[in-house]
């Protein structure tokens, strides 16, 4: 799964999650568990935008193969 | 083959020809070509340009030129000034020229003037020329047709470290780092980026990064600094058909007042600065995090909201208990009372009633006592002398009777009877009144008042009629 994807699937469960939340389907009872699952999605989400995962030695490389 | 008339040096015939371009060409004239080469030296200052004219991309004809260190100097400082372009190679221009000729050196003209007006036209038709043959070959769009990047977080950067535009670029991802823990990774991709060298050195680069393209999300040309000359680059055909095919968005911010080059326009996204293209990049993260944060905010107030509506909820439930438990509570005082009430004012009622009832009794008993004891004493005394009248009376009434009674009886006594002559017959004992009763021959006792005597009926006659 593509960062975009993880980003994507992340971002449309909390957008779900929020909806229900906002149009009041969610009670007391499951409010516990649903934001600690938003906050988990908020969370990867998060690092997505905070994180960059380049290999710096491989560009290098590929820029000598010439 | 003889000589037949006069022969002449070549000075001579230089002389000559001099001579005669001189007395022909005697004044100076407006000519246009291309400047090939301009061949400046820096020593002296002069500028020796290989002047051409192309035709359909052959050269149709080529002269030497002579520039002047003072006229060039004046002339490139006009250029500069209204073309944003110095006198260069590759530029067309319309110059005042005068013919001269010299015996060592050859023909060549001499340039004097230049009109930069006809070669900004040209700059401009060659920009146009440029966006022409791209759209002919269908580029134009082809760079602006890639998929948006997700998020542009590893750039190529082509820029020079050195340059203002650079460093402006680069502070405003630092700071967007540091702000908002926006992660950007950057490479950069040293080209210079005005004048001629830029149209070869960025293709370089552009080949360069073509081999690592799958480490970066977009390509961005960042120049700024360092005066806005020597922009027609970008209006560079070949460099333009590098960027707009390459196969990452290419974003450009070479910063400059003048009109949009090239590049600038067929780039994926251009911004007007390093600072403003910087600012896009920025941008791209917020567009993800703002709705990632009003989730996040829209949860805390949905969940906050889920909470309060609960306990609003228990509040209202709480209060209509208490309430109701209050008014009840009130209600049934209010008729506990109510009944306290009526009940005390009922038994001080009855009370009182009974009371006074009693009392009315009482009066009417001691009264009714009172009047009955004495009337009824009365009545006894008067009662008890009327029976005791009464019984007087009948009292004397019967012993009266009795007296006469008595009297009677004594009259009526058989020795009454007997005294005054009567006797009294008995037979077996047995009284006798009638003579049927009577037996014959049987002795018969006769009483007298003074003695008995003894007889016998002999013969009886009965009486019909009654005594």
């Amino acid at each position: 799964m593509s960062t975009k994807e993880t980003y994507k699937a992340s971002f449309d469960e909390l957008q779900k999650i929020v909806a229900e939340m906002e149009s009041g389907e969610i009670g007391v009872d499951e409010l516990a568990d649903k934001v600690k699952r938003a906050s988990v999605l908020i969370q990867k989400c998060k690092e997505i935008l905070s994180k960059t995962e380049v290999d710096v030695q491989k560009i290098l490389d590929g820029l000598d193969e010439s | 083959m003889p000589v037949s008339g006069p022969s002449y040096s070549l000075l001579e015939l230089c002389e000559n020809i001099k001579g005669v371009l001189r007395s022909t060409y005697t004044q100076t004239y407006w000519v246009r070509a291309e400047i090939n080469t301009l061949n400046l030296y820096p020593a002296s200052g002069h500028c020796y340009p290989d002047l051409v004219e192309k035709q359909n991309g052959s050269i149709v004809a080529q002269m030497r030129a002579n520039l002047w260190k003072g006229d060039y100097q004046r002339i490139n400082s006009t250029f500069l000034n209204v073309l944003k372009e110095p006198l260069r190679d590759g530029i067309k221009v319309l110059m005042l020229v005068e013919i001269q000729f010299h015996p060592v050196y050859g023909l060549s003209l001499n340039i004097q003037d230049m009109d930069p007006a006809f070669s900004l036209g040209d700059l401009e038709q060659e920009k146009q020329r440029c966006i022409q043959t791209l759209k002919e070959e269908g580029l134009l769009s082809r760079n602006r047709a890639l998929p948006k990047p997700w998020l542009p977080q590893r750039i190529a950067l082509i820029s020079d470290a050195s340059s203002k535009g650079y460093g402006d670029f680069t502070k405003v991802l630092a700071e967007a780092n540091k702000q908002w823990g926006y992660a950007f990774y950057f490479h950069l991709f040293p080209a210079v980026l005005q004048g001629e060298r830029a149209v070869v050195t960025i293709q370089e680069q552009l080949q360069k990064i073509q081999k690592v393209k799958t480490h970066f999300d977009v390509v961005a040309l960042v120049r700024g600094g360092g005066g806005e000359v020597g922009m027609a680059c970008y209006n560079n055909l070949e460099l333009n058909r590098a960027l707009t095919t390459f196969s990452l968005p290419v974003l450009t911010g070479i910063g400059h007042a003048s009109n949009l080059t090239v590049a600038e326009q067929i780039a994926w996204h251009n911004a007007i600065t390093p600072t403003k293209l910087a600012e896009w990049l920025v941008q791209q993260f917020h567009n993800l995090s703002v709705p990632l944060q009003k989730c996040e905010e829209a949860l805390t107030k949905s969940g906050l909201e889920v909470v309060a509506d609960a306990r609003q909820d228990l509040q209202h439930a709480l209060r209509l208990l208490v309430a109701t438990a209050r008014s009840r509570q009130i209600s049934h005082r209010a008729e506990w009372q109510q009944t306290v009430q009526q009940l005390s004012s009922s038994s001080r009622y009855l009370t009182k009633h009974h009371h006074n009832l009693l009392e009315q009794n009482r009066q009417q008993i001691t009264q009714g006592m009172a009047v009955r004891s004495r009337s009824e004493t009365l009545s006894l005394d008067q009662s008890f002398r009327q029976l005791l009248t009464g019984f007087k009376q009948t009292l004397g009434n019967q012993r009266q009777r009795l007296d006469f009674l008595n009297t009677q009886v004594q009259n009526l006594s058989p020795e009454q009877v007997l005294k005054r002559g009567f006797s009294i017959v008995t037979q077996g004992g047995k009284p006798l009144n009638n003579t049927k009763d009577i037996q014959l021959n049987r002795e018969l006792k006769i009483q007298l008042f003074r003695g008995e005597l003894s007889a016998q009926p002999i013969e009886i006659h009965h009486s019909n009629e009654p005594i």
